[in-house]
């Protein structure tokens, strides 16, 4: 107990440089916090953004659909497979969903529509990240004839609530089809190509004009975002169907998940970054100390204090002092991750307006951190161990002082 | 019975290219209980003498019991036990932990030793009053003056009842009257407890105060004597004038 009463005596010796390496390390400590917890929460943001416009969680669809996004690849016996999941899973919220493009005709415009999303309306409604930004009209009702669309298509096509609009596109067989339908809803979300090319109507028109019958484009199933990967193994082994494809949201949605892994390695090498800067500053500060009380040690030595008690008096200098940083830059670093999930960054705020889209997902919602225990636990532990860690080359040295030479110096 | 015990000790430092040899082959016995001082001039090789009797130090040739070990026989956490065992050390600068209060720096000797807690207390508390320093137990060294600090660094020799006190120039930081004061206690201390003190000094009052003179000279033991009651030397038990 002496040793931790020497050790917690010797970080306040030198007030001034130990307030100073406690900020380095809290300030980087801090960073690493707030950028890990922001990481996670745009990453949270964009996997939830893409998965809610053309995915799930989980997917279920026809065998190639994620490459050619055409209809011939498609789930032939859709509720079968869904009785299949109720009577397994008791949380999953599922939408059948049919994919195509098209082209929307009014007497003032014509635009093509990269995706149109024949869905069922009130499951859709559930999840879906539209139905809170519509400016006009309201969501789809299920009734036949109507269509949702974004801000930007209903201005180049000149029409509001109520307008007639014409849609067609190629059918199973290939054979154009079209059909009138009356704008309900004008959603905008601050994304060109979301506000431009994405289009929602009922499944069961869409299915019925493009001569689908019971079948649809994709099974989205939404569940916890942790559990996705395990509940897509169970699912693959209920639904033995080599027709179809069963994947994750990081298989559905590949150029985002890989986005997000490159982005989470940039991120890393900049902890990395912040590391080194971490271990340089204790190394220097604690080797400091150590050649300061060499005589102090061999004194120690002297009474019959053993090396391995010095080497962990060092050590516990460094972890205390690692502590205390980690509790500054926790307070500093929560503050502004929790400033950050309260009030959010807006994206299209950093770059001039303009709405940004990455890897395919559209950047609308404010960027918020995730506050999550685990990701304190991991950071504070990492810079814990590496304050210990950078501290154990000057801790060995003042442990091998040799008293004799020791007590001789000034 | 004899607590030091050295045959033949030499001892060769390599500075640079050159070989200084500090001791040139010292007998020397010291039985229990004994007050000696071991003087000299500087560079004499007195202090050299005092590391190797305190297992800080290896001799370069020639046997060296120490409390009846031989210290060259001993691994490096054999020789730190024996020292915080069986030898308590003052220092010439006190080498107190700055950082510890006078009470701390007594106590952590029984602390290294691992004993618990209500012994140990008990021990400091007797220690620090036996050297008068009850009162300012809960300072720190730089509250301190030179002679109190002194008396700390004897009580924290003193605290885990050592068979010997190893004292290098401990009067050497402090006037002649607090030194004089610090000399009467240790003197106490050797008489009531029956440790063991070695000064190595060259302090007239240290060697006034002490029962027997070992003189280094160059390495070798130039004059050893005991001393009666009025300081006068009684018997001559070596004269080495080797060169």
């Amino acid at each position: 107990m002496l040793i931790f009463k020497i050790a917690a005596r010797n970080i306040w010796r030198r007030k001034f440089r130990t307030i100073i390496t406690m900020t380095a390390i809290g300030i980087s400590f801090s960073m690493l916090l707030f950028f890990e917890q922001l990481h996670l929460g745009q990453h949270e943001m964009m996997a939830n953004s893409g998965m809610r416009l053309s995915a799930g969680n989980i997917v279920i669809q026809g065998k190639g659909f994620n490459q050619n996004r055409e209809l011939s690849s498609r789930v032939r016996n859709p509720d079968k497979h869904i009785e299949v999941l109720k009577k397994n899973f008791n949380s999953l919220h599922i939408i059948k969903r049919i994919f195509t493009s098209g082209n929307l005709t009014s007497p003032d415009g014509n635009i093509v529509v990269d995706t149109i999303n024949g869905t069922e309306h009130a499951q859709e409604g559930k999840i879906s990240d539209l139905k809170p930004k519509l400016i006009a009209g309201k969501w789809l009702s299920g009734n036949a004839g109507e269509i949702v669309i974004g801000a930007v298509a209903a201005k180049l096509l000149k029409v509001e609530i109520d307008s007639k609009v014409q849609l067609s596109m190629p059918d199973l067989g290939g054979n154009v089809v079209r059909t009138a339908l009356r704008v309900r809803g004008i959603f905008k979300t601050g994304s060109t190509d979301t506000d431009r090319g994405y289009a929602l109507v009922n499944i069961d028109e869409a299915a019925k004009l493009l001569n689908l019958g019971n079948a649809v484009s994709q099974i989205a199933i939404f569940t916890d975002l942790e559990k996705s990967t395990q509940v897509t193994h169970q699912i693959r082994k209920l639904i033995d169907d080599p027709s179809l494809e069963i994947m994750d949201w990081k298989d559905a949605l590949p150029t985002l998940s890989q986005f997000m892994l490159v982005d989470k390695i940039s991120m890393y090498v900049f902890l990395i970054i912040i590391f080194i800067i971490v271990a340089a500053g204790v190394l220097n500060s604690v080797l400091m100390s150590v050649m300061e009380r060499t005589r102090e040690f061999g004194v120690l030595k002297s009474i019959g204090m053993k090396p391995t008690s010095i080497l962990n008096l060092i050590i516990i200098e460094s972890a205390l002092v690692g502590l205390l940083s980690i509790v500054f830059g926790f307070i500093v670093g929560q503050t502004i991750s929790y400033i950050v999930y309260r009030y959010g960054i807006d994206p299209a705020s950093l770059f001039g307006g303009e709405s940004v889209e990455v890897a395919g997902v559209s950047m609308t919602e404010k960027i918020r951190t995730k506050i999550t225990l685990w990701s304190v636990v991991w950071t504070s532990a990492s810079v814990l161990l590496l304050t210990i860690i950078s501290a154990i080359p000057p801790a060995l040295r003042a442990a091998r002082i040799i008293p004799v030479k020791a007590v001789r110096e000034l | 019975m004899d607590i030091i015990s050295l045959e033949k000790i030499e001892k060769t430092y390599i500075q640079g290219k050159l070989e200084v040899k500090a001791l040139r082959g010292i007998d020397l016995n010291i039985g229990t209980g004994e007050f000696t001082a071991i003087c000299g001039p500087s560079g004499s090789g007195k202090t050299t003498l005092l590391n190797i009797i305190g297992c800080l130090d290896n001799p370069t040739s020639g046997k060296a019991l120490v409390t009846g070990k031989d210290i060259s026989t001993l691994n490096a956490t054999q020789l730190s036990n024996l020292r915080l065992h069986r030898i308590g050390f003052v220092f010439q600068a006190y080498n107190l932990v700055p950082v510890l209060t006078a009470y701390e720096n007594v106590d952590l000797v029984l602390s290294l030793q691992g004993r618990p807690k209500n012994e140990r207390t008990e021990r400091v508390i007797k220690v620090l009053k036996e050297v008068g320093l009850s009162d300012l137990a809960s300072r720190r060294p730089a509250e301190m003056s030179g002679g109190q600090q002194q008396r700390v660094a004897v009580a924290r020799a003193l605290v885990a009842e050592p068979s010997l006190i190893l004292a290098d120039e401990p009067t050497a930081n402090l006037d002649s009257q607090t030194g004089k004061s610090l000399l009467k206690l240790m003197r106490q201390l050797n008489e009531e407890h029956g440790v063991t003190f070695l000064f190595s000094t060259h302090d007239s009052m240290v060697m006034d105060f002490s029962r027997r003179i070992v003189r280094i000279v160059d390495g070798t033991v130039a004059e050893d004597y005991v001393k009666d009651s009025r300081g006068e030397s009684i018997e001559t038990t070596s004269i080495n004038q080797q060169v």
